[in-house]
């Protein structure tokens, strides 16, 4: 899939919280993961790489008492949306990157 | 402020969709969850459509608060009330408040060993008293950000963007009680009367600069010291904005108290954040204003004093002043321990300009003569017998108000060049 001529790419991104391990081999996950999905956005505003940012609909919500258990057993909970980045190799401007108003996520 | 519509970077159909997009979100406002503020230290700034208010809690009433010893896990709670007069969305940013902010679950489980992993109830606590990103057209909404624990004054920029491309800064100092203020605020206008302010143009800027001292003194004026390798041009405002994005500290100059913590921070190569420097001299008094930059120990961090000038270049303050990097510490007779600094202070310069690039603060830059080489194989001495070598150029740097990509710096030919290796001088 491609925008205009640029290559779209999905991913995922979740965050530690810290060295403790449940069993041994995996790292305990900020079950946060929107927490996670707003730094990475914002380390790559303050860090000159990004001409826009966007939020869309996509994974399935969920909250913090009802979470979902991904395959190695983290529990993790989101608002269900995903960051648009459109990442700019020439250096961009904190005041040139621009927010579109797809969807706002808003978690009360 | 500067304000951009979206309508520059778009075509005409697309920004039609995003009009209408923007208006089916922004028409109505949402109701938050409050968090009521810790104490009644508010600070309060509005800009533009954008109410902020504040207010730190001292390591007393977050423990109150939150039940845990944040402070001690080197966790400082910041209280934000983000007002939205205006009809677009507004983000705000935690990275503009502390770039190495934690979230509201790292926060819970952030070394408190008595909490059980599945402490949910502590989990919630930090959850529902977490900031949000967005904040409604025409709402207001409340809540923490985690930042790290400042030992002094809280100072911040609080960063909140529009939809759209519209970006409104502030800067607050928060006095904490129990931690020491070390933030003064300064009057430039108070320190010279009228008549001694010089209005320079690009000439009389670089003859100015090139006749000024070369280096810092003692009190008494009788010995030099560090060289004055920089030069910056901004408003005071201005100044603590774009430090306190680049990760640099506000410092005191050096007294009792704070020596002997200093002392046993850095033998014992723990993170002081807030050490304080010593007083050295220009233009017979200490530096108006010092800043520090920690790396992982005290012993890794770059320090610079700042002295405003009589001159004004296109009505801005021009301020000259000192940076070297501690490498070391070792004890003297003077001041019982003091910081080795990195011979090479050409290259703590150098870092300084590109730190700022980095951090989108500066406008343009140059170099002037004024300092006189001190070649690798002929250093000089500071006032505490720490060698030093250098080019002899002072760093010029434009602060910028407004955050200026990397790619739109401009190099400024004010004369003079650094050499391409640190053991030459700079050509003239």
């Amino acid at each position: 899939m491609t925008a205009g001529d640029d290559k779209l790419w999905v991913g995922q991104v979740a965050g530690d919280l810290s060295d403790t391990t449940k069993d041994l081999t995996d790292y305990l996950l900020d079950p946060d993961i929107d927490d996670t999905r707003s730094y990475l956005f914002q380390n790559f505003w303050y860090s000159q790489s990004l001409t826009q940012v966007a939020f869309a609909k996509g994974a399935e919500a969920t909250t913090a008492d009802n979470q979902h258990e991904s395959f190695s057993g983290a529990s993790y909970f989101t608002d269900g949306m995903r960051a648009v980045l459109w990442i700019s190799e020439d250096p961009v401007g904190l005041d040139d990157a621009i927010l579109l108003p797809w969807e706002i996520p808003v978690r009360e | 402020m500067r304000i951009r519509t979206v309508a520059i970077r778009c075509v005409a159909s697309l920004c039609l969709l995003l009009s209408l997009l923007a208006s089916a979100q922004d028409v109505s406002t949402v109701k938050y969850r409050q968090v009521p503020a810790p104490n009644d230290r508010l600070h309060e700034q509005t800009v533009g459509d954008v109410r902020v208010t504040t207010a730190v809690p001292s390591a007393k009433e977050a423990q109150e608060i939150f039940g845990v010893n944040l402070y001690k896990n080197n966790v400082q709670p910041v209280w934000l009330e983000v007002e939205n007069l205006g009809d677009k969305t507004l983000f705000l940013l935690p990275v503009g408040l502390d770039a190495a902010y934690y979230t509201s679950l790292e926060t819970a489980n952030r070394g408190f060993s008595w909490k059980a992993i599945s402490d949910q109830a502590l989990d919630r606590k930090f959850a529902e008293q977490t900031m949000g990103l967005s904040v409604a057209a025409g709402s207001t909404r409340s809540g923490y950000i985690f930042s790290r624990v400042d030992e002094g004054t809280k100072s911040f920029n609080v960063d909140v963007f529009a939809v759209g491309e519209a970006e409104y800064r502030m800067t607050f100092f928060v006095p904490v009680p129990g931690l020491r203020l070390d933030h003064y605020e300064i009057d430039v206008s108070s320190i010279y009367g009228e008549n001694e302010i010089v209005n320079v143009d690009r000439d009389g800027l670089v003859s100015a600069l090139e006749a000024m001292p070369c280096c810092v003194t003692d009190k008494k004026g009788e010995n030099t010291g560090d060289p004055l390798n920089l030069v910056l041009i901004g408003d005071i405002k201005d100044m603590h904005y774009v430090f306190l994005r680049a990760s640099w500290d506000e410092t005191e100059t050096i007294y009792g108290g704070s020596l002997m913590k200093m002392g046993v921070s850095a033998l014992a190569g723990s993170e002081y954040r807030y050490s304080p420097v010593s007083a050295l001299y220009v233009f017979g008094r200490g530096q108006d204003v010092a800043f520090q930059r920690t790396r992982s120990t005290i012993n890794e961090r770059n320090h610079l004093r700042i002295w405003v000038t009589p001159l004004r270049f296109e009505g801005k303050p021009v301020w000259i002043g000192q940076i070297s990097r501690d490498i070391g510490v070792r004890f003297t007779t003077k001041t019982i321990t003091t910081h080795k600094i990195d011979p090479d202070v050409d290259e703590t310069r150098e870092f300084l300009v590109e730190d700022l690039a980095y951090s989108q603060g500066l406008r343009k830059f140059g170099y002037v003569q004024g300092v006189g080489a001190a070649p690798f194989g002929a250093p000089r001495g500071n006032l505490t017998g720490d060698p030093y070598f250098t080019d002899g150029l002072r760093a010029v740097m434009w602060i910028s108000n407004e955050p200026v990509s990397i790619s739109e710096i401009d190099v400024v030919d004010l004369g003079s060049v650094p050499p391409d290796s640190p053991t030459q001088a700079a050509p003239q």
